[in-house]
């Protein structure tokens, strides 16, 4: 394939053309809602270490995660996926992911592809957790919920990711019912 | 006459290879770095060409000769870029008003008399044409520049950041090609099996650093003949009013 020259290909473009790329592309370089499938399989292929790595965090932050994500290797812990299917999940590590994922959420811009798929990801490893959902984070079972409802309409989500979500959304239910049921 | 293409003819023409640096009248103010004057001038020989064919389209046989004229009685001339430092922000309107006045100096002394009303008609519809000849490709030369130091900025490896070339590859597979060949961008499965991406997230990192490194990129260009900070962002802000504007107008 011939090789792409971008002064050639500048040289000949159009004043709609050079606008553009000093605009940036403004929309145009988004993801589309097709991209949004492949993006959400290799977010749960991704490995950990790289996404959750490239937060800057300092001091005893730091060292804690390098902690947190040296466990979760030696347990063979290296990808979301592998964290979020885990029999038993280390809720610190849980908690890594989901602080990077509420901070890709803050840092994309609402609805966009990025955002959905930080969202959909915050929102499953909030689930993952089950009972200890409570240790990670202030939303309420009724909130999760309502997060879970969100991911379930999306269309880009698969099979096995919408039986993760219903199923938990089951255990969810009960734990709120038993929790009611001891209060009297 | 079949009127000639402003582009096309640019790779025929060299500026004559006077250096500017050298020539002792540097201007303090213009740029911020006056060594690289020199290329500034080879430059911008392309705009103030197509200018020159655009708005003067009987002078095509006399074009090179009339830029270089230009380029030794007026640009090469003590005093003259000290002018352009008045002009703050107004760089390139200044260079293009100057050639327009050479050259209509060069045609009145030859001419020895005022011009005809029918001469001045013709020469208000070129100097329209002049005017977006001129503009689109100063626009592209700027643009040219940018992407060339941008790639070569990432074909520099840095320790923080091993996998620099592909910020390179992501905007231009993203926003580039898709822009100039008018062909869909890569999409995201195609994109980060090519490039090796290890995330999604890690595709955006790429995407927003290699749009920072242009932003940074383009500051600079524009920075080498006007001054740094607010005349640069008018600068930028103008040259992207005057394209859109062109690009609108082509478009109806």
């Amino acid at each position: 394939m011939k090789a792409f020259d971008s002064k050639a290909a500048v040289r000949e473009g159009t004043a709609a053309q050079i606008s553009q790329i000093l605009d940036m592309g403004g929309q145009a370089n988004e993801w589309k809602e097709q991209d949004l499938r492949a993006m959400l399989q290799h977010q749960f292929t991704a490995p950990l270490d790289c996404d959750l790595r490239s937060q800057e965090l300092a001091g005893g932050e730091a060292r804690s995660r390098e902690k947190t994500l040296t466990g979760a290797a030696n347990i063979r812990i290296e990808t979301f996926k592998d964290l979020l299917t885990h029999p038993v999940p280390p809720l610190e590590l849980l908690k890594l992911a989901k602080e990077f994922f509420k901070w890709r959420i803050q840092a994309c811009k609402k609805d966009s592809p990025e955002w959905r798929i930080a969202y959909l990801f915050y929102m499953l490893t909030l689930l993952a957790a089950g009972k200890h959902a409570s240790d990670l984070s202030s939303l309420s079972p009724k909130a999760l919920l309502k997060g879970a409802k969100w991911a379930l309409e999306q269309s880009w989500i698969d099979t096995q990711t919408r039986q993760f979500i219903l199923a938990a959304c089951e255990r969810l239910i009960d734990l709120v019912s038993a929790s009611r049921s001891a209060r009297g | 006459m079949k009127k000639p293409s402003p582009r096309g003819i640019e790779e025929d023409w060299q500026w004559p290879a006077t250096g500017w640096s050298d020539s002792g009248h540097m201007p303090s103010t213009l740029g911020r770095n006056a060594n690289r004057l020199n290329e500034l001038i080879l430059r911008y020989q392309a705009p103030l060409k197509a200018y020159l064919l655009a708005a003067f389209p009987g002078l095509v046989d006399e074009a090179d000769e009339l830029l270089q004229d230009f380029t030794q009685d007026r640009i090469l001339k003590e005093g003259w870029l000290s002018k352009a430092d008045r002009q703050r922000g107004r760089f390139r309107d200044f260079l293009k008003i100057s050639l327009k006045n050479f050259v209509r100096d060069r045609l009145s002394s030859r001419a020895n008399a005022p011009v005809s009303l029918e001469d001045l008609e013709y020469d208000i519809a070129s100097e329209t044409e002049g005017e977006e000849a001129f503009g689109l490709e100063w626009g592209r030369t700027i643009l040219a520049e940018v992407l060339t130091r941008m790639e070569q900025d990432c074909q520099t490896p840095q320790q923080n950041q091993p996998n620099r070339l592909q910020i390179w590859d992501v905007f231009r597979l993203r926003l580039l090609q898709p822009t100039l060949e008018g062909a869909e961008p890569v999409g995201y499965e195609e994109l980060v099996s090519k490039l090796g991406i290890v995330s999604p997230f890690a595709a955006q990192n790429l995407l927003a650093t290699a749009k920072r490194m242009f932003e940074r990129h383009l500051d600079e260009v524009i920075g080498e003949y006007e001054t740094a900070g607010e005349a640069t962002k008018v600068e930028v802000e103008d040259l992207k009013k005057f394209l859109a504007g062109l690009s609108r107008k082509k478009t109806h």
